[in-house]
């Protein structure tokens, strides 16, 4: 499903260029609930905004269901985004003048459907996250959690086949956290679904894990 | 594609712009003001040329050409016959000139001279009937006029004076005060409504009588002939339209036209707000943009998206600003018909004229430059992958003004080389001040991150903590800054480079009238306080009486008036030279600069075969001592040898200075516009004037002038001008002022944890406040200290020469101090000014709710 092939990512910081990833190689299957771990500034979420689409690798290949991204345009990225992948962010990174409704439709308000057409679906997925009584309150209105589910929510509107999230319980208390993680679990079921954490306890969820260290794979 | 920006537009961009709705009304009032400047400088434009054209198509009616010898040498009657010789000519003499009442009350008319036979087939006239038994015809009043003294009056300005047929006015006329009885009055029709019905008719023989020569008239109107065939019929003579403006309108025209260009500047300056604000706007929603982004925006379909809802905000600004224009409009028309007047009562605006073309253009301008000022910061913010912008703390740091500012320096550097360009191509001007402040913009952020850094010391020293902190904050985002400075600093400069110019102006004018002309008193037959130019000129008699008096030590007679040189209409002004020889001698303290006593000068002055032209004239028809010059007369053509130039500021378009006996024998007029009085010594001047009015003022309508006096109506019609360029600046600071608000409350918004952690480890509200306070003083000063280095730099050079390609006038620069007094203070009353609310916002941030800000 996602195949990096000796894939390199280096950033130019200041003066300095910093190798975030290293010649990495590794297949994630489709279906499969992988995390990536690894201590600060291993290459984790790097890792995962190559696999979103986010950013171009500087050498190396890379395939998402078959088709080869780092080959991609800008705009080819960001249809396979809107269609294929679903993002949750650490920092929930909803718009803050939009609902909850309309932040949870926003993928598909983009792709131009009307919310009228797309308000059941939202809602659909609002009620199974369990925000069914909160669909016109705006996210300022809202707890850390009931904003990352909303976040969740929003990239589960589309059906995407992978869901990536960064870090997705970063932000939040345990319980919270825990919360979230139930319910990336359950979407699990239905898509490939790769989890960057830091915590051993929220890669507990994961079928399987990935070790970065240093921009390599352990 | 309509589909999801419908949608990104309605979620995203009216919702950010309905809740950001000072950032919103700042970017709207800019393009608002800037659009308004220019619809009302083209609509006073417009209205005062329709107004000038309506008056003209409405005096000439059906005529379409006018014959004359030339201009204001007007021409034979004899020559009548041999125009109406032409097969389907019709052809009416017409006398045209302004005159001014005196009883039954002051009032200024336009008065015609018609012979109504010839003249009715030509223009319609209506005779008021209000009053009469019976309807009354055109022919039965228009006879009346045969009758000695008779007159016919406009209705309008009958009532308005309480007079009725068979009441008498009086009249200054060129002999004398006449009194002449109104036989009928005429209905604001055809030329009645020419200059708002101010208007009175005589007939033919008594205008000739009474403001022109036996034999001579204005000119024939014509219809019904072709051009080459009047030509023909009338050989030497001089055929042309007959709505041509005169030398006067012209003129004022030309200021008129200018204020368009002022305007465009504060176009300009409401641009650089409006980008200041997009910027702003764009890094403010990084965030948003970013997820939109990674959520499966286009770059596209993002910048399509916030393009256009600028565009909603540029649209209703340009709408708000046409309309405020056409407000404006009525203040700037108001202003410039009574400037016009002032030089000579030319104009009557009677409805305010706005050109679908001015609103289209207005309108193109505002939504233009909305999305010129929004291309660049949205275009930026899209360049980079959506992780970056994610990152967006990472994005600005990484931001280097460097090459920004040498591109900014090239910018000036060609703005100052396009200067030199002015002298061949007019519009060089414009492009080089677009030049000038796009440079700065450019060069700007990183001035400002050196300027700042070297104030820091500085106001660390002075203010401690909230001073370095107001550095910092400064330097934090330069392009901000620099935009906003560039907003103030231009409206600044537009203000001290027209001070400078006309500072310049004035005290050259002032010391050419102070030290140059000998008088002591003026003695004119037109009121200069209500128009400088034209009015009639009054008989050569009264000279002699003025030398009468007592008070007089001696006198000298002058005539001023047009005449056509080489082809072009400028100004002679004929001096009675050795009476004005005998009044310089009469001035010791002024022997530097004493005229016409350079060897030869004189003697041929007053041979009649010499005359002297102004330094201006020199300049623009590239005239120098010892060419010949023509002038046209009545009898053709006239050499002279030019024999100096002098400096002389009567006439934008030049003059020529000939001796009164060879103007008299070249015109064949007698009259005199002024005599110019010496006072014996030890007569008090305010004495003198009483005696003068009171011995002069039975038979003759005369005005006594000081010289002071001269100077004061003089430097009022300047202070006029000054005005009108007044009102835009005003406007423009208005726009600078929003300018620094904008700025500053998105720094407080940016700033907001930063604000929390500082109260948070001890800094108090007062502390905060004046540290915004210091931020928008410093930006004040920086843009002020632009400002006023521009607009020196622009009076100096680029304006004295316009003004020299204009007029031929080259003045020594004065330095305006009060102005640039003022501008200092205006930049920092405008900084403490646009402050106050922002450091009150910031002050009043809730500690721990702006440390939890993100």
């Amino acid at each position: 499903m996602i195949r990096f092939q000796d894939v390199s990512k280096t950033y130019t910081q200041g003066a300095r260029q910093v190798q975030a990833l290293s010649h990495v190689t590794h297949t994630i299957e489709r279906g499969e609930f992988v995390a990536v771990m690894g201590p600060s500034g291993s290459g984790k979420s790097t890792f995962l905004h190559l696999a979103a689409g986010l950013d171009l690798p500087t050498s190396g290949q890379l395939f998402v269901d078959g088709a080869a991204t780092h080959a991609m345009s800008d705009d080819e990225l960001t249809h396979l985004r809107r269609n294929r992948t679903g993002l949750v962010f650490q920092f929930f990174n909803l718009v803050p003048t939009l609902t909850v409704l309309e932040n949870t439709a926003l993928p598909l308000l983009i792709a131009g459907h009307r919310l009228a057409a797309v308000r059941a679906r939202a809602e659909a997925l609002l009620e199974r996250v369990g925000l069914r009584d909160r669909l016109q309150h705006l996210p300022e209105e809202l707890s850390g959690g009931e904003i990352q589910r909303v976040a969740i929510a929003r990239a589960l509107v589309t059906d995407p086949q992978v869901l990536l999230a960064d870090e997705p319980t970063g932000n939040l208390d345990s319980a919270t956290g825990g919360e979230i993680l139930a319910l990336l679990a359950a979407t699990s079921k239905e898509r490939t679904v790769v989890m960057v954490t830091h915590d051993a306890k929220a890669a507990g969820i994961a079928e399987r894990r990935i070790e970065l260290r240093d921009g390599r794979l352990g | 594609m309509a589909g999801n920006l419908g949608n990104l537009l309605r979620y995203l961009s009216i919702r950010h712009l309905l809740r950001h709705r000072l950032r919103t009304l700042l970017g709207f009032f800019a393009i608002a003001l800037g659009v308004a400047l220019y619809v009302s400088a083209e609509v006073a434009n417009t209205s005062v040329i329709a107004a000038l054209e309506d008056s003209g198509r409405e005096l000439s009616g059906r005529a379409e050409w006018q014959v004359m010898r030339g201009h204001s040498l007007g021409i034979e009657t004899a020559m009548l016959a041999k125009v109406r010789a032409i097969e389907g000519a019709v052809a009416a003499p017409v006398i045209q000139t302004s005159a001014a009442m005196v009883a039954p009350a002051k009032a200024s008319l336009l008065l015609l001279g018609v012979d109504f036979a010839s003249d009715a087939m030509l223009r319609l006239w209506r005779p008021s009937d209000a009053a009469a038994a019976a309807p009354i015809d055109a022919a039965t009043v228009f006879a009346t006029l045969t009758t000695p003294n008779a007159i016919l009056l406009a209705r309008p300005l009958a009532e308005r004076l309480a007079v009725r047929r068979g009441d008498a006015v009086t009249l200054d006329t060129r002999a004398g005060r006449q009194e002449l009885v109104v036989t009928g009055l005429l209905e604001p029709e055809g030329p009645v409504r020419a200059v708002g019905g101010d208007l009175g008719v005589i007939g033919i023989g008594q205008a000739q009588r009474l403001f022109r020569s036996e034999g001579i008239v204005d000119r024939i109107d014509v219809a019904g002939a072709s051009r080459e065939a009047l030509l023909a019929a009338c050989p030497g003579c001089v055929v042309e339209p007959v709505r041509r403006f005169e030398p006067l309108v012209e003129d004022s025209l030309a200021r008129l036209r200018s204020l368009v260009a002022i305007s465009l500047i504060a176009v300009l300056v409401g641009i650089f707000i409006v980008y200041n604000t997009v910027a702003v706007a764009v890094v403010e929603r990084f965030k948003e943009i970013g997820t939109l982004r990674a959520i499966g925006a286009t770059r596209a379909e993002i910048q399509r998206t916030l393009l256009v809802e600028w565009a909603i905000v540029g649209a209703f600004g340009s709408v708000a600003g046409v309309a405020g224009g056409w407000l404006l409009a009525k203040l700037l028309v108001d202003f410039t018909a009574e400037s016009f007047n002032v030089l000579a009562q030319v104009v009557h605006v009677r409805a305010i004229v706005i050109e679908p073309t001015t609103v289209l253009v207005g309108l193109a301008l505002g939504l233009s430059a909305t999305l010129a000022a929004a291309w660049l910061p949205v275009r930026r913010a899209l360049q980079h992958p959506p992780v970056a912008i994610l990152r967006a703390h990472d994005f600005r740091r990484r931001e280097s003004f460097r090459s920004v500012f040498v591109l900014g320096v090239l910018c000036l550097v060609a703005g100052a080389c396009l200067i030199w360009a002015l002298r061949h191509w007019m519009t060089a001007g414009l492009v080089s001040t677009g030049l000038f402040f796009l440079g700065l913009a450019l060069a700007l952020p990183q001035l400002t991150t050196w300027i700042a850094r070297r104030c820091r010391p500085l106001l660390a020293r002075l203010c401690r903590v909230e001073g370095f902190l107001a550095a910092d904050n400064t330097a934090k985002f330069p392009q901000r800054t620099a935009l906003t400075v560039t907003a103030l600093g231009g409206a600044l400069a537009m203000m001290v480079a027209s001070a400078t110019f006309i500072e310049s102006f004035r005290t050259a004018s002032m010391r050419w009238l102070e030290y140059t002309l000998p008088f002591d008193l003026a003695v004119s037959s037109t009121d200069l306080s209500r128009a400088i130019y034209g009015g009639n000129p009054f008989p050569a008699a009264i000279a002699a009486e003025v030398a009468r008096q007592p008070a007089v030590a001696d006198c000298y007679a002058v005539r001023a008036g047009f005449c056509d040189v080489d082809g072009r209409n400028v100004m002679v002004v004929a001096v009675e030279m050795a009476g004005f020889a005998r009044a310089q001698a009469l001035r010791p303290e002024h022997a530097s600069r004493r005229r016409f006593e350079e060897k030869g000068i004189l003697p041929g002055l007053l041979a009649g075969d010499g005359l002297c032209i102004s330094d201006n004239f020199a300049h623009l028809y590239g005239c120098r001592p010892g060419d010949t010059v023509s002038i046209a007369t009545r009898a053709g053509p006239k050499s002279f040898r030019v024999l100096a130039t002098v400096e002389d500021y009567s006439w934008p378009r030049g003059c020529v200075v000939v001796d009164l006996a060879a103007y008299r024998k070249l015109f064949d007029d007698t009259t005199l516009s002024y005599v110019d009085v010496v006072l014996r010594p030890g007569v008090a001047r305010d004495e003198a004037r009483a005696q003068l009015a009171q011995a002069l003022g039975g038979a003759y309508s005369v005005y006594v002038f000081a010289r002071s006096d001269i100077q004061q109506i003089a430097g009022d019609a300047l202070d006029r001008l000054m005005a009108l360029s007044n009102v835009q600046v005003l406007i423009a600071l208005v726009i600078g002022l929003l300018g620094i608000v904008n700025t500053l409350w998105i720094s407080v918004l940016h700033r907001t944890r930063e604000v929390g952690l500082l109260r948070a480890i001890g800094m108090t509200r007062a502390q905060i406040a004046r540290t915004v306070v210091l931020e928008a003083l410093l930006m004040a000063t920086v843009g002020g200290g632009v400002g006023i280095a521009l607009g020196l730099l622009g009076g100096w050079y680029p304006l004295r020469l316009f003004t020299l390609q204009m007029t031929g006038f080259w003045t020594p620069m004065v330095v305006p101090w009060g102005y640039v007094a003022a501008a200092a203070g205006l930049s920092l009353a405008i900084g403490a000014a646009a402050a106050w609310a922002p450091a009150r916002s910031a002050s009043r941030l809730d500690v721990l709710d702006a440390i939890g800000y993100e």
